[in-house]
């Protein structure tokens, strides 16, 4: 479960708001698609998330740990795929992989079963010894969500998640949301892509200027517009009048 | 030419701090300052280069009345000239491997209406520059200060100034020169860093072993012949030098009376070499880099036997996250040169030059040994601590591991502050491969000098005295480096270089070297005031010793985390 309380984050000496006072809960067994243009404060949200980035005011808690207070045990609970793959580069992808292991204390068992699947779900097995700056974009994504499920937590907090992704992975990675919700736990995600928040989400936020326009399900959404209004059209709508 | 300079300077700021060649890695003015403030830092920097020239050249004259009073003057000169070069060379070597094997700019630059000459002139402007920095505070102030020993006419002065700005040009127009040919001729493919790596490796050791090599065969040939062998060799050595940068004849020349046609010779010499690289750049470089893209690897398919045999051992964190740290620093050929083998070279360089002082004066330290040394042990005992700190000092400034700690890991830094990895552990995981570093930099003298130390009859205790303080030294000139990283590192870079370099102060050492013998000093004035109690008084530095690393430690580290956290 993640909570956000009341979190604010103000840039240049407070002049400029990047996150108001936003409040919103993803319960287990969500998925959550974050949504709002570019500047919106999608990234500095998921950043105070994830504890690269501190709140003016408000917490953040993820399964009950505060992220500020018991930042330790709060970080054990997530797998964070940020918008940039491109970490640790000097290392082969396995080296990568169990690097991540090691600091999340993932027995051998589990770690080479986990990397074993999602190596063949993300065709990535025969690459396995290759050092990840010899690939392109979309492979390092694909490494980056491998490194960040390796352990498997219980939330999952990605950022821009499907940019570079071939349909393949893309496709993979969505299945594999939808089966960790299933299981009991919370996906939450940025994305540009209304299809896919449309097609994947329990559970939207629209973040506009720093606030929360809307919180709560596609279909209360659509339910505040004429019938058949595309969701491209209603997030026009919205984000021109915020 | 507007062009040119724009070239320049974005390739310059990519390639981080120009003061890096002299040890002031994070040095810089700030460019978006006010213009007021800009101005003061400029200010600023020039009075601190003007202090240190002065000194420099203070140091040096009374070394060149000497040689000029024995009549050589120009193998004084000589001499001054080929060290500039070799120091170029050197560090242009250093700054041509990211600026020409690595570059990560080919796919940018080489599409734009730029003709590929332009580049590659560029980028050897940029490498001049960093030359020039270092020729220019040295250089100048020796041969100014030579000119005013020698009473130098006008002309001789103007070459006094000109001849460190002019010299740079030769070891630079060398290194770009090469580095081309092998980009365009030697296939070095995907595994071009690892290759470009151990090519400037070998570079650097020719270049430290020739003139040892040299030197030795020399000695052998002029065995037994005193001052005038070693001025003999010393002058067949330049000789061996002159034959690599001819134009060394014309550089003496002008510094010398009626040096005018030498200095006009010489200008006109730098010009055609000049002319020469434009023209082979313009011919060869599109070519060289064509060369040099990805030629992609040999497949080796992982299976899954590959993920059980990486995957067999299970480590702490720690050892996890050292593994990382080893990996990333000893991977990355700039952080490999710039923060290992600098430290290495001038390790081994130095304590191979203290060996053969030993060895070649082992007779007489044990014949001093054997003497009663009486109240002369004292001095020797404060002789020989105070060579030991020197040594700590300088090995834990040259080992810039510590010092670009946290600028090393650039765009890994925001997901390695996600982890659930305490700071104070990442941290101290960090510092203490760098501390091991310095350490292994500051063993071989130590034992040399411990050695030497033992043979002179010297009591043993100097030994763990000597050690507890050397420790002390290196530990605190860890933290300092460890808590400058952490205040101001670079974390956005693109070029590996400007994070290499970050924070490369000589500096860092300077204050624990100061606090030791301090504490040496007050050990000194209680010695002198209770003679027969010299045990206590020893008791009292080192205990003082080690709660000052302790206290610096902690306070220090507290800093450091609390800056790592706010980042």
């Amino acid at each position: 479960m993640i909570e956000l309380n009341n979190l604010t984050k103000s840039y240049a000496g407070g002049q400029k708001k990047a996150v108001d006072n936003l409040s919103w809960t993803i319960n287990d067994g969500e998925i959550a698609g974050f949504i709002g243009p570019n500047g919106a404060g999608k990234s500095t949200t998921i950043k105070m998330m994830t504890g690269l980035v501190s709140p003016d005011s408000g917490s953040v808690a993820l399964n009950g740990f505060d992220i500020t207070k018991d930042a330790l045990r709060a970080k054990q609970q997530f797998a964070y795929v940020s918008d940039t793959p491109d970490n640790f580069l000097r290392l082969k992808v396995i080296e990568y992989l169990n690097f991540i292991a090691d600091i999340y204390q993932v027995s051998e068992e589990d770690r080479n079963s986990r990397i074993t699947d999602m190596a063949e779900k993300f065709d990535l097995m025969e690459v396995l010894e290759r050092p990840i700056m010899e690939f392109s974009h979309g492979m390092r994504q694909k490494v980056m969500i491998m490194g960040a499920l390796v352990h498997n937590p219980s939330i999952w907090i990605l950022d821009e998640p499907m940019v570079g992704l071939d349909p393949n992975a893309a496709f993979t990675l969505k299945e594999l949301m939808r089966e960790h919700a299933a299981a009991g736990n919370s996906v939450l995600f940025s994305t540009h892509v209304l299809e896919v928040a449309e097609k994947l989400c329990d559970h939207i936020g629209l973040i506009v200027s720093g606030q929360m326009v809307f919180k709560g399900t596609m279909e209360e959404l659509k339910g505040r517009y004429p019938e058949g209004t595309s969701l491209e059209t209603i997030f026009m709508e919205i984000t021109k009048n915020a | 030419m507007h062009r040119l300079l724009l070239l320049e300077r974005t390739m310059r700021k990519c390639s981080g701090s120009m003061f890096a060649s002299l040890g002031m890695g994070s040095i810089s003015v700030d460019t978006d300052l006010p213009k007021v403030q800009r101005i003061l830092q400029y200010a600023g920097l020039t009075v601190l280069a003007g202090v240190v020239m002065f000194f420099i050249g203070r140091f040096s004259m009374g070394i060149f009345e000497e040689f000029a009073a024995d009549g050589l003057e120009t193998l004084a000169y000589e001499g001054i000239c080929v060290a500039l070069m070799l120091l170029c060379l050197f560090l242009a070597a250093q700054k041509s491997l990211s600026l020409f094997f690595l570059s990560g700019d080919n796919e940018t630059l080489i599409h734009m209406p730029i003709r590929p000459g332009m580049i590659a002139f560029a980028k050897a402007v940029v490498i001049y520059r960093s030359c020039v920095m270092a020729t220019a505070i040295i250089g100048i102030p020796i041969l100014a200060a030579a000119q005013i020993a020698s009473g130098g006419t006008v002309i001789s002065f103007v070459a006094a100034v000109l001849v460190p700005l002019l010299l740079p040009i030769p070891p630079v127009f060398y290194v770009v020169l090469l580095s081309i040919i092998m980009m365009r001729y030697i296939q070095i493919g995907k595994s071009k860093e690892a290759r470009a790596s151990t090519i400037t490796v070998i570079f650097m050791l020719i270049m430290f072993l020739a003139p040892q090599l040299f030197n030795f065969m020399q000695k052998g040939v002029s065995a037994g012949g005193g001052i005038e062998a070693t001025v003999e060799s010393l002058s067949n050595i330049i000789r061996m030098f002159e034959y690599i940068f001819p134009t060394t004849f014309l550089a003496v020349g002008s510094l010398q009376e009626g040096g005018i046609f030498a200095l006009l010779l010489l200008v006109a010499a730098m010009l055609l070499i000049v002319a020469v690289y434009a023209w082979i750049a313009e011919k060869l470089y599109l070519k060289a880099i064509l060369r040099t893209g990805h030629h992609g690897s040999k497949q080796k398919v992982a299976d899954e036997k590959t993920i059980q045999r990486y995957g067999r051992t299970k480590r702490s964190v720690k050892k996890a996250y050292a593994r990382k740290e080893r990996q990333l620093l000893f991977r990355t050929p700039v952080f490999f040169l710039q923060s290992v083998l600098l430290s290495l070279v001038v390790t081994v360089m130095f304590a191979g030059l203290c060996v053969f002082l030993l060895v070649e004066m082992m007779s007489e330290i044990t014949e001093i040994g054997n003497m009663e040394l009486g109240s002369y042990e004292a001095y020797i005992w404060y002789g020989a601590l105070g060579v030991v700190l020197l040594i700590s000092a300088l090995a834990v400034a040259f080992t810039h591991v510590t010092s670009t700690c946290i600028s090393r890991e650039g765009k890994n830094f925001p997901y390695m502050k996600t982890m659930p990895v305490p700071m104070e552990t990442q941290l101290a995981v960090k510092s203490r491969i760098g501390l091991y570093m310095a350490i292994a930099g500051a063993l071989p003298f130590l034992v040399i000098m411990n050695y030497a130390c033992l043979l002179l009859s010297v009591s043993p205790l100097f030994v763990p005295v000597s050690l507890i303080l050397s420790m002390s030294v290196l530990i605190m000139g860890n933290d300092v480096q460890t808590y400058l990283d952490c205040s101001s590192p670079i974390l956005n870079w693109e070029n590996e270089y400007a994070a290499a370099v970050n924070n490369h102060l000589l500096g860092s050492a300077v204050g624990p070297l100061l606090f030791v013998a301090a504490l040496l000093g007050i050990g000194a004035g209680l010695y002198l005031i209770f003679k027969t109690m010299w045990l206590p008084v020893i008791g009292i530095v080192l205990v003082a010793a080690v709660a000052g690393s302790w206290v610096l430690h902690r306070w220090l580290y507290a800093k450091a985390v609390k800056c790592m956290e706010d980042l």
